[in-house]
């Protein structure tokens, strides 16, 4: 895959009468084409402060951001063609239509005036705002603005978009409503990076993450990968429907692959020895072997009898990845 | 610049949003006006050659009311073009565009300047006829008259422009604006030269002409004045007065082009 979005020692120092404030401390990254990268971090961490470099809005004290091959110190206008920025705040213009508004930002990019409505009709559906063409942007509910102004991000076709907090300020619908949307995105090839604070949610769609504190970029990369990081295994569900003792027992004597063995979601033996062991329910291991090697703890149950229903890892919370690399500091 | 997006949405915005709207205030003025015009051009061609002073009355209270409402509408309107954008935060999203910044500012100052313009060329034709029986043709007034008010617009809507390009609040882009044109230029510089005539008159002992005083060259309203002086023996300083204003204007657009440039790199 192509590398579109490339990283070094990213730094912002600002200045605070004598006081040297670093907002962003020594950020490495590296997204290939298609991606969707979440920036995650509490408020004041340096997301937006990143975004904006990335962006071409602020120039960073050290370190090189290259997107499409583009630096965007040395080479701004050719960053600001391939890239769709959306910022945290935004505003809209009043006292125009939405077509209107589209209109006004595909002149801005340049765009010829013979495309210019059919490209407006296609960001219009794609955000899902076509009946609204012809309101008044300050009839718009919060929500709409927002796709509204995702939809003036993609009007000029950018291969990398940034999205500092699109989901903030929406209610659940709209909040499904961008997730969908974002999704569609990345059917299309986008390369995204989006920050928020709504874990759950990006967690569905994002095959990446960061996690920023107090400037520095604590982790960063995929997210099962940062998870096995956390808690140095992986976890396990397997649902047996006959011979949970022996696979059990089995699993036990495995220590080179299996840490620990939990049963989930059913009653534990009571102790009681005329109570036979049930045969059949859900087990949780605590697995530390190569990624690889699941299958030859599959394989072991199965040639030792045991009827596997089910065979899948755990997914971890994105909140406890948050949770357990940042300490709620801001930079 | 028909094609600068940030002119089209200026005008866009200043202009009613309905079509119907804009037809109908179209239809009114245009009846209005040739109403007037009609009546007018009756009176004029009844006074011409025998008594000019009601035609010079209504010139000079045209050309004044042109530009008192320049210089009071200016700072009103002009001064929340750059600060608007940052107040509304959509500052950041016109920055993305690859508009480069002579088209922004550019696109700012003829939309701006756009506006004050249409009710001077609204105007005009009544004050073609009345320069016709005037005679303001043949010794060059009316065009004397039309290149001052296009400077003092321009200057007027510059300033505005740079005081909102500089404060973060168009309120303050406003009150900058209004105390740099009436306090400072219109109102200050009366009294400077006031203190300059008292001091001069304390120390020399006699009386010396208000004309002489440099500080009342900068005066937007004794340099608009010096048009309707009779004998006309002071418009070299009308036009001492205009070149200044004109390079002071010009550098404030300059300023900010440069300073958006260098911020954009």
């Amino acid at each position: 895959m192509t590398v579109i979005v490339q990283v070094k020692g990213l730094e912002k120092v600002y200045r605070v009468g004598r006081q040297k404030l670093h907002a962003v401390k020594g950020i490495d990254l590296e997204l290939e084409q298609g991606d969707i990268f979440g920036f995650i971090g509490p408020n004041g961490a340096g997301k937006t402060t990143t975004l904006k470099i990335l962006a071409t809005l602020l120039p960073p004290t050290a370190g090189t951001a290259l997107i499409a091959g583009h630096d965007v110190v040395t080479e701004p206008d050719a960053v600001r063609e391939v890239i769709g920025y959306m910022p945290d705040f935004f505003g809209v213009y009043d006292d125009i239509k939405v077509w209107e508004y589209l209109d006004f930002f595909a002149a801005a990019y340049r765009i010829p005036k013979a495309r210019r409505t059919g490209i407006i009709d296609d960001v219009l559906a794609l955000t899902d705002l076509t009946d609204k063409k012809d309101s008044y942007v300050e009839s718009l509910s919060r929500g709409m603005k927002q796709r509204l102004c995702l939809a003036k991000t993609l009007i000029h076709d950018p291969k990398v978009l940034l999205l500092d907090e699109p989901a903030s300020g929406l209610d659940p619908r709209a909040r499904i409503e961008l997730k969908e949307l974002l999704k569609e995105l990345q059917a299309m090839g986008k390369t995204i990076i989006v920050s928020s604070h709504i874990l759950p949610e990006m967690e569905e769609f994002c095959n990446k993450i960061g996690i920023i504190e107090r400037g520095e970029m604590v982790v960063a990369g995929e997210v099962q990968q940062i998870a096995r990081q956390i808690r140095g295994q992986q976890f396990i569900e397997i649902t047996i429907a006959d011979g949970l003792p022996i696979a059990e027992q089995l699993l036990h004597n495995m220590p080179e692959w299996v840490h620990s063995v939990q049963r989930c979601g059913m009653e534990s033996a009571n102790g009681d020895a005329s109570t036979p062991p049930p045969q059949r329910g859900t087990l949780r291991i605590g697995y530390i072997g190569a990624p690889e090697g699941e299958y030859e703890v599959l394989t072991a149950l199965v040639q030792a009898g045991v009827k596997v229903r089910a065979f899948h890892p755990v997914k971890t919370d994105l909140e406890d990845v948050f949770l357990r690399f940042t300490k709620g500091q801001v930079a | 610049m028909l094609e600068n997006p940030i002119f089209l949405r200026e005008m866009r915005i200043r202009l009613p949003k309905h079509r119907g709207a804009r037809i109908g205030i179209l239809i009114m003025v245009s009846v209005f006006l040739i109403a007037v015009y009609l009546r007018m051009i009756n009176e004029l061609i009844q006074r011409a050659g025998a008594n000019n002073s009601d035609a010079d009355l209504l010139w000079d209270i045209l050309v004044w009311a042109q530009f008192v409402f320049v210089l009071f509408a200016a700072p009103a309107y002009a001064s929340n073009a750059f600060s608007r954008e940052k107040e509304q935060q959509t500052w950041d999203l016109l920055l993305m565009t690859p508009l480069t910044a002579s088209e922004i500012v550019l696109g700012k100052l003829l939309g701006r300047l756009t506006v004050f313009l249409l009710p001077i060329v609204i105007i005009l034709p009544l004050e073609i006829l009345i320069a016709l029986v005037l005679g303001y043709y043949a010794n060059g007034m009316f065009f004397l008259t039309l290149f001052t008010l296009l400077i003092f617009t321009f200057f007027f809507v510059s300033l505005s422009l740079y005081a909102s390009w500089s404060l973060s609040r168009t309120l303050y882009a406003q009150i900058v604006s209004y105390t740099v044109l009436i306090g400072v230029l219109s109102i200050g510089t009366a009294l400077l030269t006031a203190a300059a005539l008292a001091l001069s008159n304390i120390s020399s002992g006699t009386s010396s002409s208000t004309l002489e005083q440099p500080w009342l060259w900068l005066n937007p309203f004794y340099l608009f004045s010096l048009l309707f002086e009779q004998p006309r023996d002071h418009l070299y300083q009308l036009g001492i007065g205009l070149l200044i204003y004109l390079i002071v204007g010009l550098l404030m657009i300059y300023h900010i082009i440069y300073n958006l440039r260098r911020h954009r790199e």
